[in-house]
């Protein structure tokens, strides 16, 4: 972490609980109303695995983002949450596009701290910077996502083909 | 150029999807969120009406003309043939209990993956022409007529709920929401809707003896591959017969069971076990399934497959009938044969002829599920058992949907397993047993094509085997239904990758010691075994 980060990361820390359930609420609007209040209310895991995953991703890509976490544990965390995005239908804009928010809460939250020209400006710059970083990771792994998804079909259907194949003992079985 | 907006507006991004109203029954088509529908001559083979080519994603999906007398009469008739329909219809008050219990609305979010409200789907349409305040007051009493818009909204939603009927145990009324979904269906397949996957595998499954379309012969062949291997790791040849009159006990399963991995080692398990214990069983090539993809069609469908079992147990002559392990098929034995086909009176209760065990729970199907009957050789101490030849796996459950809520089956699968493995390992209480949740491609939607919503709805489940595998490393998600071991690897793969699938007797033959078998250093896939009986 760079010395200017600082005043940022204790104002992120200070606020952490504020800012997680601030971003949580940004990610569950990508639902529907009667979904988002399922999503908040129940807490547990195994009757929320949407829920409990989104919540428990953005709390990690928190600590990373305050210098709590490493780069690789956030990336974890990040790949929890898409995953279920490359399963629901989104473009990969959609996918990715709740990072986007905590850029949005942390400057509307810091007020004028962060505006430009202010002492906070140059922290929020870096902290912007990881931000973008895991939204173009976020890409990445919503490709993979995707990528895989449609390697499981072909060999779903190579598998059976394969077998059929093989019962009519035009190949070798190795 | 003028540009009138601020920076600011100009990035402007929504992300929030627009609030719609349940009422709207507007869907988007599109690869991956749609199962094919079927063809022509599988609609043919089955009687389904309207055969034509067409796709969910066409403007006009070439419904008959009178398509909505269809649909009204359709319903009218079930609602007088079966009350539980008429009190499904009236007595849900939506109270919200089932909202999130359905596996496809958790992996989805979509809220009309919501059992009540996607059951609403046909309320609204039974409201509007079958109630009086429905007619006069249409939407204020939640009636919405019936538009091209809500047939195709049908075909969407109902064919996202897999019948697992999780929601059922949650209702304080009891609706079960997998008959409204069959229901659903049924009025869908008048109108000539719906998927191949279903009406290819039924229609097999009346011409050939099975869904996968295995002719006599080569069902035969299948089995003789399997023997080879059984073989090559015990020493010991078994010798299954096929369509032998005369014979105990007739014995089905489903084809998944000798026709892919991971399911063809249940069934060397199946075979292994019965060679040991001298079982007098036959097979037969005719009743060479134990699914029943009529479940998911139609009752007419789903009697004739029923009735093609009883057929072959009458003309081989046999005593009883033993069933694998499979699902759907359980569901349909225990709910609807004996007022479909039954009782099977031309059989005999099903004993056991190793233990003596009088299996008074099938006295009217006369079936007994494969675990009912090892459960019954282990507690009478008929098996030499070896567990540590499982000791490579850490195990966890999934209670197949139908056995657990069509059967109440959840002892005697953790009983056997208890004897057979020393690393078994429960997932979270309200996962399991009644409460299970479904792999999500059960009820015939397990194509490939439809993997991406295949995925989402298997969440709920896979997020309860990542817990057991985070918590004591679990490797084997082991269960007693052949579409799971079809459905779960990819699923696994997906969400937890290194967790592999089985069947229940493939676990049964690994720690099985036979009489006169070599020394085992191998388990039924080939793998090493690490603690078995060579390190004694």
């Amino acid at each position: 972490m760079k010395k200017t980060d600082a005043d940022l990361i204790a104002y992120l820390r200070e606020n952490r609980e504020n800012l997680t359930s601030q971003w949580f609420e940004r990610v569950l609007a990508d639902y529907p109303p009667e979904t988002a209040r399922i999503l908040r209310g129940e807490k547990d895991p195994m009757a929320n695995p949407l829920g409990s995953t989104t919540l428990a991703g953005i709390s990690g890509l928190l600590d990373y983002l305050m210098a709590s976490a490493s780069r690789e544990a956030a990336l974890n965390h990040l790949t929890a949450i898409i995953r279920v995005h490359a399963i629901q239908d989104r473009l990969p804009s959609q996918a990715v596009s709740f990072l986007t928010g905590i850029k949005k809460i942390v400057l509307e939250g810091g007020q004028k701290k962060f505006r430009d020209g202010d002492p906070f400006w140059p922290d929020y710059l870096l902290f912007a910077e990881r931000v973008d970083d895991l939204i173009l990771a976020a890409l990445d792994i919503f490709m993979q996502s995707r990528e895989q998804i449609y390697q499981l079909r072909v060999d779903e259907a190579k598998s059976s083909l394969f077998t059929l194949l093989q019962r009519k003992n035009l190949i070798q079985a190795e | 150029m003028k540009i009138d907006k601020k920076p600011a507006e100009m990035i402007k991004i929504d992300y929030c999807p627009s609030g719609k109203n349940w009422m709207d029954p507007l869907v988007e088509f599109k690869k991956g969120n749609y199962l094919y529908p079927s063809k022509p001559d599988s609609m043919d083979a089955l009687g389904i009406p309207n055969p034509r080519k067409w796709s969910p994603e066409d403007d006009d999906w070439q419904l008959p003309e009178n398509w909505q007398e269809i649909i009204f009469e359709g319903l009218r008739d079930r609602l007088d043939r079966y009350r539980s329909l008429k009190i499904f219809m009236d007595c849900c008050v939506r109270c919200g209990a089932c909202a999130d219990k359905c596996h496809f609305f958790l992996g989805s979010g979509d809220p009309k993956n919501m059992p009540f409200l996607r059951a609403e789907l046909l309320r609204s349409i039974y409201r509007r022409e079958f109630t009086k305040a429905g007619k006069i007051l249409g939407k204020l009493a939640g009636g919405r007529d019936l538009t091209p818009a809500v047939v195709k909204e049908w075909f969407y939603y109902f064919f996202q709920c897999s019948e697992c009927r999780r929601c059922s145990v949650f209702c304080p009324f009891g609706i079960d929401t997998a008959e409204i979904t069959m229901v659903a269906r049924e009025l869908l397949a008048l109108l000539g809707i719906t998927i191949e996957w279903i009406t290819g595998p039924a229609s097999n499954c009346f011409k050939v003896g099975n869904h996968v379309g295995i002719k006599p012969h080569a069902f035969v062949d299948s089995v003789d591959m399997l023997v080879d291997d059984i073989e090559t790791l015990t020493g010991i040849r078994v010798e299954p017969t096929f369509n032998r009159k005369g014979a105990e006990v007739l014995f089905i399963t489903p084809s998944g069971d000798f026709f892919a991995e991971p399911g063809i080692y249940t069934f060397m398990g199946y075979l292994m076990l019965f060679h040991q214990i001298g079982l007098d069983y036959t097979f037969s090539t005719y009743a060479s399934e134990g699914g029943n993809f009529g479940l998911f069609l139609n009752h007419d469908v789903m009697k004739g497959l029923n009735a093609k079992m009883y057929a072959e147990a009458k003309r081989l002559g046999v005593k009883w009938i033993l069933g694998g392990e499979c699902g759907h098929m359980w569901r349909v034995v225990n709910q609807y044969m004996d007022t479909m086909n039954g009782p099977a009176d031309f059989l005999e209760v099903p004993v056991s002829p190793i233990t003596g065990t009088r299996f008074e729970n099938a006295r009217s199907t006369k079936m007994v599920h494969i675990t009912e009957f090892t459960a019954d050789l282990i507690k009478h101490d008929k098996l030499v058992l070896d567990p540590r030849r499982n000791d490579n796996y850490k195990v966890t459950f999934h209670d197949s949907c139908n056995p657990a809520r069509a059967m109440g089956l959840f002892e005697e699968p953790r009983y056997i397993l208890n004897h057979v493995c020393n690393n078994f390992h429960e997932m979270p209480e309200n996962t399991i047993r009644e409460k299970t949740f479904c792999c999500g491609s059960g009820s015939g939607l397990n194509a490939d094509e439809f993997m991406e919503t295949r995925l989402r709805g298997g969440m709920p489940r896979a997020n309860a085997v990542k817990y057991v595998k985070d918590k004591h490393g679990v490797n084997l998600l082991s269960c007693i239904c052949a579409l799971d071991r079809a459905a779960f690897p990819p699923l696994m793969h997906y969400w937890v990758p290194g967790v592999e699938v089985s069947g229940l007797h493939e676990l049964v033959a690994n720690a099985l010691v036979m009489d006169g078998e070599k020394e085992r250093t191998e388990n039924l896939r080939g793998e090493s075994i690490e603690n078995g009986e060579g390190g004694e």
